[in-house]
């Protein structure tokens, strides 16, 4: 079995919109810790790719517009990249 | 207030503890309210005593002759004595003339105890007078190993009863590396019989002062302290006030005469502790801790208080010192015999008829000492005993009388010197109970870490309290001798290690004490 | 049973020169500065002594030890005399055998000669010295002084101390100020009259006195001895191994009745401990056999029904039925487990294994989430290796030490002793805590700097002091141009010297004073050796990993790293969270640190278990319960964690653990989470298993099975049954087979076996063909990364501030007494020192509130509220309070919020926005 496939497969379930908001504020505070960072956005998304299992990273792409109104920028850049995939 | 009509008559009346303790102050006072009532200007000196005791309260008058002596003088004699005309050193029954001329005070070298009786403790100008502070001039002009040399050259031993050579401690905390160090007095005077250290803290501070800053150039060291035993409180009185007047005057301080070199000196007082007089529990104490022995080594002069290079010495060791730097090493060196150099300060006590201080080159015989001196007894009856060094010296005989008071002779009998404490007894002492008594006062004192020490002391007083309550002697007294020379060699201090030469030499030299008990069934008492 | 025959006698003495000396008629060799009882003894000449040890400096008052010295004078105790070149020494001449005699006839002459029916019979220094110098008789008759009939002291719960009994050697009380540094005993009194005294005389536990069984350690007689070898007779055998409590990992002797531990001795020859114990440690393991202990399996079809006790099988059938059901049902991801870092190594490489390799995701995580992560993920990334860079005994050589956020005197006992000698030493102590700790004032030891901060600004006081360090022109440039990354290195002096961070700028929001920064700060950097050891106070806020990191910094700059006495030592938590980590009970990590998407490390793990592993990272622990509210996370396993007690946002966790259909508890005792559990495991104490656990200085030391499990199976056999029964063949024998598998995986461990540590006693990783004995110190010659990087550290606050409702901020942490969530301790009678959770509150907090000492208080923080007690108090700073966690009804963490550490969701413990109120009509 191909892990990824399994992952994929879980990916059904829409995030409730509590657990949508933390896992933004999440992003957020990852955001800031890394805003000296030459490259803020690329190290945010490694640290994702590295830490983050990828149910949150998806949870996040299902952030509608309305939540991503309220995020900064380097986090809407992140989404961005992350919706790329 | 009216101007003097003419300059008063000088009267000098001891303040030393040993004189107030029969009137000394009543005197003065006594003095002074005559002197009011007959309009007669005089004006009173208190000075420290010259050491003759049965003489005191000793009255000096300043004429135009020098001092003249009266003693000893009651409140009662005083009125008798403004009519005899005593302000001008008239005759008068107490009258002993010349105080220098007494054969007591004239055979003496009173090298150390120059100034007492003889100066106000408390003025400056007086000690400076009497050649005070020439030694610290001098000594403020050489090199700290040439300061230690001349102590070597002198011959001085510590005279705390150890009698180690000063010389060489001083050239060990000086050599010891570390920017920290101590001068450390050990004014903890606890022996039965002694009070040369107190005479000489209460009529000649400065000379102590100024042997520590001395001490304090030679080694290193920018603080001292002197460690005060709590029950002389006249002594705290006199050394505070003459470290405030010393500290005032630049003699003490950041900068000691102006020359850049520093020395605090501060006093510390005991809580009444025997073993505190012995110098690493001596340090302890001066810690804060509780007054308990150390294992040597390491030698209090490479670690000694907290933990640095510490030197200690007694306070006549010390205060001997501007002696020294003053007439010479030389001359300090002429005095005495053999291995012991110098003065040594003989404290006459106990049942004698003449007690009193002593200062004599080492060499004298001890029976010189307790005739010539101490005239006998004060009861009259033959001297039986003498305990020489303290309560934990030996007792010894009249067999032993034509011993020389020097370190080596004294070792040799099995005897010791220590701080020059004699203390005199009549036949009709028990010496069953002095050995009895020798124990009881190391378990009193003992600081209790030692095992010979801590449980020896009171099993050996236990098993001659059986021999004095008619108990078996032959058995008690070997398991006595036993017991008594294995505090001697396992002890960890002198305390416990000491307590032996009472026990043993009066097994030794007065056993028919021990042995008639059990025929006589004599039971004890206290 | 007791280590005092190879006890030397006294300290080894470290002299540059070797003396050669004659004791005996042969020739001896020893450091200068030894003492010749240590000499004698290391050539196999045994001088009696009963002063003397030598975890203590010589003393000289039992003077059995006397010997004499050709050419010297007297009977020198060979205890205090020191070797001296060509010294011809005599150990037993007929007059020393004689003294010996004479002081030992007076020491048996006061004590009760009730040997037969003593508790110390067989075990007893005075009786065996007795022996040895062949006392025959006592003369002194009874009827002399004596101090028999004395009261016995028994107020300690632990041992007694009888009077009556004592020799008054005063090792109890050298072994008080020297080892631990309490200063509670003393000998009062003295002469006969001199006695052991607790305090001023108010018994062992009214008195200072901290329990740690130096005391009775030291002494060398029944005086002060174990209630239970009171009550139960001496052990009949030992069994060496580790404790389970906190992570220094001390070694002891655990004695042994048949299947009954009746005490543990601490082990002289354990590396961490040196001999030395806590009293957690050396007492409170009553647990391990209290009636509480669960020894059956317990199997429930709901969490609302009664429990069902079933055999092993049918536990494990059920289980791996369950799981495989919800594998199917709702995917590979939706189940995972908590390795317990209170299990072993050789379990918690199971416990990954199984997640690894038979529920084939990576959602194994392990409560290193909830206190140590933000280390792991912080020297990672500066030094290149997720541990601490010393052994303990680098602190004897450190001139400054900073602690921050630690509490090493209550929550690491044994090492806080050790740092407290040092300190006492003449070391210079820096502490930045909000809190006045122990180390800030103690006996004996002052805090050169307490640099107390609000809670939450670690990383703008660190800069502070980095900016300092910069500015003031104190960075070790050789060091740094030598050792460092020169691109990071700039970047961060350039970052780090913007006057934003200077102490003056940020002053208001940590709350210290600039020039006290300023002092610590320069203190820190001009010593010789400076080390810093810190604490949960570091990791468990919103930015514990770039604290970490700061921390990291400053090390680097100042040249801080690769040598004794410096370096930068995490104090962990729990006895084996180092090993936990190491392990890969990490969702991102395989063991070795090595990350999931390193397609080498896989590669060899998928040879050797024959499976494929996920390259994402699987689910942390505050995941997989956010996952379970969310329906998509429906099964745990949970090996030794009491997430219901011990996880923030108590309410949250609760509703996760319901919201699960099959959560699996393997534990000791029915926990809070058990609540919620489906099944029951029962597991096995420390007592009752063979493995290894890793301590904070990566010290792998022996854990040896002293009885058999109480439900039978050891906690690696219940992990292996369970793989079995999912389908993934394990068929280990014995633990060192599981070590040698990590040994052959992990480049850290490549030499590390059984065998090894049989040898070694312990050894400290990396242990592999580089460094065979292991590595006490780390990053000596080259950081494990290569070059040391140099992280920029912003400072972000936390979110988490008073505000008009919530004025104080909660802070929160251990007491000496109890351990963590108390599950161990509870069930012990540590509760004498220590039997509630109190509130903390400054006296001004405290009037302003009408609070007073004793008084019931309501403390409501923005997730839920609880109920303490309150205990006003300077130790905490005005606008703070604080509080433990010790006891499940104090629901302390209902309040922790769901805050938590940007880089590895380490809750923010440490920072709680709270409003305190007198509970009305409630008074003391």
């Amino acid at each position: 079995m191909n892990p990824a496939e399994n992952l994929r497969s879980e990916a059904v379930a829409v995030p409730s919109a509590a657990y949508r908001a933390r896992l933004l504020a999440m992003l957020e505070r990852v955001c800031a810790n890394c805003r000296a960072e030459p490259d803020p956005v690329a190290t945010v998304l490694e640290h994702l790719r590295r830490f983050w299992h990828p149910w949150l990273r998806q949870a996040l792409t299902a952030l509608d517009a309305q939540e991503r109104a309220q995020a900064s920028e380097t986090a809407r850049q992140v989404l961005e990249r992350l919706d790329a995939g | 207030m009216n101007p003097p009509r003419e300059t008063p008559t000088v009267v000098y009346v001891p303040r030393d503890a040993a004189a107030l303790a029969v009137g000394a102050d009543v005197v003065a006072g006594a003095i002074h309210a005559e002197a009011a009532r007959r309009a007669l200007p005089v004006q009173i000196k208190r000075t420290g005593s010259r050491g003759l005791f049965w003489l005191e309260p000793l009255v000096e008058v300043a004429t135009p002759q020098g001092r003249i002596a009266y003693g000893p003088v009651q409140p009662e004699d005083v009125p008798d004595l403004f009519t005899a005309g005593f302000l001008s050193g008239a005759s008068h029954p107490l009258r002993l003339g010349s105080p220098e001329a007494l054969p007591y005070l004239q055979g003496q070298d009173r090298l150390l105890h120059a100034r007492l009786g003889v100066i106000e403790p408390d003025r400056v100008d007086d000690y400076l007078a009497t050649g005070g502070y020439r030694a610290l001039e001098q000594a403020l002009a050489l090199e700290p190993p040439e300061l230690v040399a001349q102590v070597q050259r002198s011959g001085l031993r510590g005279r705390g009863g150890a009698a180690f050579p000063a010389g060489i401690k001083w050239d060990t905390v000086r050599r010891a590396p570390g920017p920290t160090k101590y001068v450390v007095c050990n004014a903890d005077e606890g022996d039965s019989g002694t009070f040369a250290d107190r005479m000489v803290l209460e009529g000649d501070p400065f000379s102590l002062i100024e042997g520590m800053t001395i001490a304090a150039l030679a080694v290193g060291a920018t603080q001292g302290y002197v460690y005060l035993r709590v029950e002389y409180p006249h002594a705290y009185r006199t050394l505070t006030a003459a470290i405030e007047l010393a500290r005032a005057r630049g003699y003490l301080g950041p900068d000691v005469c102006g020359s850049g070199r520093a020395f605090e000196l501060e006093v510390r007082v005991g809580a009444g502790a025997y073993v505190c007089g012995e110098e690493t529990a001596l340090l302890e104490s001066l810690e804060g801790k509780r007054g308990l022995v150390r294992a040597k080594p390491p030698l209090p002069a490479l670690a000694g208080l907290f933990g640095r290079p510490t030197l200690v010495h007694n306070v006549l060791t010390l205060a001997t010192v501007p002696v020294i730097l003053a007439e010479g090493a030389e001359a300090y060196r002429d005095y005495g015999c053999g291995n012991s150099r110098g003065t040594l300060s003989l404290q006459l006590a106990g049942n004698v008829r003449r007690p009193g201080l002593v200062e004599k080159a080492f060499g004298m015989s001890l029976g010189e000492l307790l005739y010539d001196y101490g005239g006998g007894t004060a009861s009259g009856r033959p001297i039986r005993a003498v305990q020489v060094g303290g309560p934990l010296g030996a007792y010894l005989s009249p067999s032993h009388f034509d011993l020389p008071l020097d370190y080596e002779t004294f070792a040799a009998a099995g005897a010791m010197l220590g701080h020059g404490g004699i203390v005199v007894f009549d036949d009709t002492v028990d010496m069953a109970r002095m050995a009895r008594h020798a124990f009881a006062f190391c378990a009193d004192e003992s600081c209790g870490k030692c095992t010979p020490c801590r449980i020896g002391s009171v099993r050996g007083r236990e098993a001659l309290e059986r021999v004095l309550a008619g108990g078996p002697v032959e058995a008690e007294l070997a398991l006595v001798r036993e017991l008594a020379a294995t505090m001697r060699d396992a002890s960890l201090c002198a305390l416990g290690g000491m307590t032996a030469y009472p026990v043993l030499s009066a097994l030794e030299h007065f056993p028919e004490d021990f042995t008639a008990r059990a025929r006589s069934g004599r039971p004890v008492q206290g | 049973m007791r280590l005092c025959d190879d006890d030397l006698g006294t300290p080894a003495r470290l002299g540059a020169a070797t003396v050669r000396l004659t004791i005996d008629g042969r020739t001896v060799e020893a450091p200068e500065g030894t003492s010749l009882l240590r000499a004698a003894a290391q050539a196999g000449i045994r001088i009696p002594r009963l002063c003397a040890s030598e975890r203590l400096e010589p003393f000289g008052s039992c003077r059995l030890c006397l010997v004499q010295i050709e050419g010297g004078r007297g009977y020198p105790a060979s205890c205090t005399t020191p070797v001296a070149e060509g010294m011809v020494v005599h150990t037993h001449t007929p007059r020393v055998t004689e003294l010996r005699r004479g002081v030992m006839e007076l020491y048996l002459s006061d004590h009760p000669l009730d040997c037969l029916t003593c508790s110390a019979n067989g075990d007893c220094e005075l009786q065996e010295m007795a022996a040895l110098v062949g006392v025959r008789r006592i003369r002194y008759p009874a009827g002399g002084q004596k101090h028999a009939g004395m009261p016995v002291d028994g107020s300690n719960p632990y041992f007694a101390f009888d009077a009556e009994k004592c020799i008054v050697c005063a090792r109890c009380v050298r072994a008080c100020d020297e080892i631990q540094g309490s200063f509670a005993l003393t000998v009062a009194g003295r002469g006969f009259a001199a006695a052991v005294t607790a305090g001023q005389g108010e018994g062992f536990l009214g008195s200072e006195c901290v329990s740690c069984g130096a005391c009775v350690q030291a002494c060398p007689t029944a005086a002060l001895m174990e209630k239970r070898v009171i009550e139960e007779g001496l052990p009949e055998r030992a069994v060496v191994t580790t404790c389970a409590y906190c992570g220094v990992g001390c070694s002891f002797g655990v004695e042994l009745k048949g299947e009954v531990p009746v005490r543990l001795v601490p082990d002289g020859r354990g590396r961490a401990n040196e001999g030395h114990s806590c009293v957690k440690g050396r007492f409170a393991f009553g647990y391990a056999t209290h009636p509480d202990r669960v020894r059956s399996p317990l199997v429930r079809g709901s969490i609302d029904e009664p429990w069902r006790e079933v055999g092993w099988d049918e536990a494990i059938a059920h289980v791996a039925t369950e799981f495989r059901r919800i594998q199917a049902r709702y995917g590979r991801e939706a189940i995972g487990a908590v390795a317990s870092s209170r299990c072993t190594n050789e379990e918690v490489y199971l416990v990954q294994k199984l997640v690894r390799a038979a529920f084939g995701n990576n959602n194994i995580d392990n409560c290193a989430r909830v206190c140590h992560s933000p280390t792991g993920y912080g020297l990672k990334r500066t030094f290149g290796e997720s541990a601490g860079t010393q052994d303990f005994a680098s602190v004897d050589h450190a001139d400054v030490i900073m602690v921050i956020g630690a509490n090493p005197t209550e929550a690491h006992p044994v090492f806080g002793a050790r740092l407290k000698r040092r300190l006492r030493q003449g070391a210079r102590l820096i502490v930045i805590d909000p809190r006045t700790t122990g180390l800030v004032h103690g006996p004996h030891v002052r805090a050169e700097y307490h640099l107390a901060l609000r809670p939450g600004t670690n990383v703008a006081l660190l800069n502070a002091m980095a900016h300092v360090i910069v500015t003031e022109g104190l960075v070790d440039e050789s060091f740094v141009a030598q050792r460092c990354e020169a691109d990071s290195f700039a970047r961060w002096r350039a970052f780090i010297a913007d006057p934003r961070h200077a102490p003056e700028a940020v002053e208001a929001e940590t709350g210290v004073a600039a020039e006290q920064v300023r002092a610590a700060a320069r203190r820190y950097a001009s010593a010789d050796n400076a080390a810093i050891y810190y604490g949960l106070g570091v990791t468990e806020h919103s930015q514990g990993a770039t604290t970490v990191m700061a921390i990291a910094n400053l090390a680097m700059a100042t040249g801080n790293i690769g040598r004794p006495g410096v370096g930068v030592n995490p104090l962990r938590g729990q006895n084996n969270v180092q090993g936990a980590c190491d392990m890969g009970a990490f969702p991102h990590e395989l063991p070795g640190y090595r990350h999931v998407s390193d397609p080498v490390a896989r590669a060899a793990f998928e040879a050797h278990w024959g499976v494929t592993i996920s390259p994402e990272p699987g689910l942390r622990l505050p995941h997989m319960l956010a996952e379970a509210r969310e329906g998509r996370f429906k099964g745990i396993y949970i090996q030794g964690e009491d997430l219901a007690q011990s996880e923030p946002d108590l309410e949250h966790v609760h509703a996760a653990l319901e919201a699960m259909e099959c959560v699996v508890v393997q534990d000791l005792f029915l926990n809070e989470t058990a609540r919620y559990a489906h099944v029951f495991l029962p597991g096995a104490s420390f007592l009752e298993k063979d493995g290894t656990f890793t301590n904070a200085e990566r010290r792998i030391s022996r854990v040896r099975r002293a009885i058999p499990p109480l439900a039978g199976l050891e906690d690696w056999e219940i992990t292996q049954r369970l793989a079995q029964a999912m389908g993934h063949s394990m068929a280990y024998s014995h633990p060192s087979e599981i070590m040698d598998e990590i040994a052959r995986l992990t480049p850290q461990f490549s030499g590390v076996s059984y065998a090894l540590l049989e040898r070694l006693g312990s050894v400290q990783w990396p242990c592999n063909e580089e460094a065979p004995h292991g590595t006490p110190l780390m990053h000596r010659e080259r950081f494990v990364r290569g070059e040391g990087s140099f992280v920029l550290t912003e400072y972000v606050p936390t979110s988490e501030r008073p505000d008009g409702r919530r004025e104080l901020l909660l802070t929160t942490g251990r007491v000496l007494a109890q351990y963590n969530v108390g599950t161990q301790t509870r069930r012990t009678a540590n509760g004498v020192w220590c039997s509630a959770d109190v509130l903390e509150i400054h006296p001004q907090d405290a009037e302003a509130r009408g609070i007073s000492e004793g008084d019931e208080v309501c403390i409501e923080s923005r997730m839920g509220q609880t109920r303490l007690r309150a205990r006003v108090s300077e130790r905490v700073r005005p606008g703070m309070v604080f509080t433990t966690f010790h006891f499940p009804a104090s629901k302390t963490n209902v309040l922790v919020t769901d805050g938590s550490d940007w880089a590895t969701n380490c809750p923010e413990y440490k920072v709680v926005a709270v409003r305190v109120e007198r509970v009305a009509g409630a008074s003391a």
